[in-house]
């Protein structure tokens, strides 16, 4: 894939406006295309069948449908978008769960920008490769 | 375990106080655009002041190896909050308070392999019940566009899952 200005196409998800607004604020960036924000799975999906993404950031705790659950249905559904989960719960049990639904890493909140920037390039050097 | 009882008959394990008093943050750094203070460090209450006009109260439930609900609590009283600066401000206690709790629950486990998550936070309309068996409570000071509020954090923890810890 070409690094071309606006190439890479990121989902936000979390029930959050101040979440999304934050790693919206953070991705900020040429290299970045945020195609939508979704406050719950549902919202998410909708947009997964209409727009293209390369990545999909998802909180994992959320109302009715849970961040997880949401991962392994992109995973099974949606095989090229690759998803970074988010949570103010850091447990390791958490983290095994979202790394076995699919998730390509997992941030704990608060994180910093540099962490969402680091998480993001080291999926999209893995996209390039492929 | 220590088990300790109070004049209450409510069977207390005081080590759970202790191990989630240490998992208490002094400051969070919630992305640069609020800062949580930690004002007064948790102490075991027997009941609460009721929630008054000015405060917005969210909600969190607890399971795991511990169970009940912590409600967040933040003061607006004297705040001149237009409608869309209020929107904004909400959101942002609401996800200081998410962050807060996670973390304080990530902390019980990495430090005293006691395992609790808790739900996503919803906005409190009815008053909050003191729990018959453990209520604490601790306060901090988030900081917003260099306005300070303050927040009451409550924890009704249920008895039977507490013993086991």
């Amino acid at each position: 894939m070409d690094a071309a200005k606006n190439e890479y196409r990121i989902l936000i998800v979390d029930d959050s406006d101040f979440s999304r607004n934050t790693i919206s604020a953070m991705l900020d960036n040429s290299r970045y295309n945020i195609i939508g924000e979704a406050s719950n799975a549902k919202e998410a999906i909708n947009i997964l069948r209409d727009r293209v993404a390369h990545i999909a950031i998802i909180d994992v705790v959320m109302p009715e449908v849970s961040g997880i659950e949401l991962a392994e249905y992109i995973t099974e559904n949606f095989t090229n978008v690759s998803i970074i989960m988010i949570s103010s719960l850091g447990q390791e049990s958490i983290v095994i769960d979202s790394i076995s639904a699919g998730a390509s890493d997992y941030l704990q909140k608060p994180f910093t920008k540099e962490d969402l920037i680091t998480s993001v390039e080291k999926i999209l050097s893995n996209i390039s490769e492929d | 375990m220590n088990i300790i009882e109070n004049g209450h008959n409510n069977i207390i394990p005081e080590s759970l106080i202790f191990k989630l008093q240490s998992s208490l943050k002094e400051e969070i750094n919630i992305y640069n655009y609020a800062y949580l203070i930690l004002d007064c460090p948790l102490i075991q209450i027997k009941s609460h002041h009721p929630q008054t006009q000015n405060e917005i109260s969210i909600q969190f439930r607890i399971e795991g190896e511990i169970e009940g609900s912590v409600t967040c609590l933040i003061d607006t009283f004297k705040r001149s909050i237009n409608i869309n600066s209020e929107k904004n401000k909400k959101s942002i206690f609401t996800e200081s308070m998410n962050i807060l709790v996670g973390n304080i629950f990530t902390a019980l486990e990495n430090n005293h392999h006691i395992y609790a998550i808790c739900s996503s936070p919803v906005l409190n309309k009815n008053p909050i019940h003191s729990s018959r068996d453990l209520n604490l409570s601790m306060s901090y000071k988030l900081l917003i566009e260099a306005e300070e509020y303050d927040c009451r954090i409550i924890f009704n923890l249920e008895k039977n899952k507490i013993v086991e810890v």
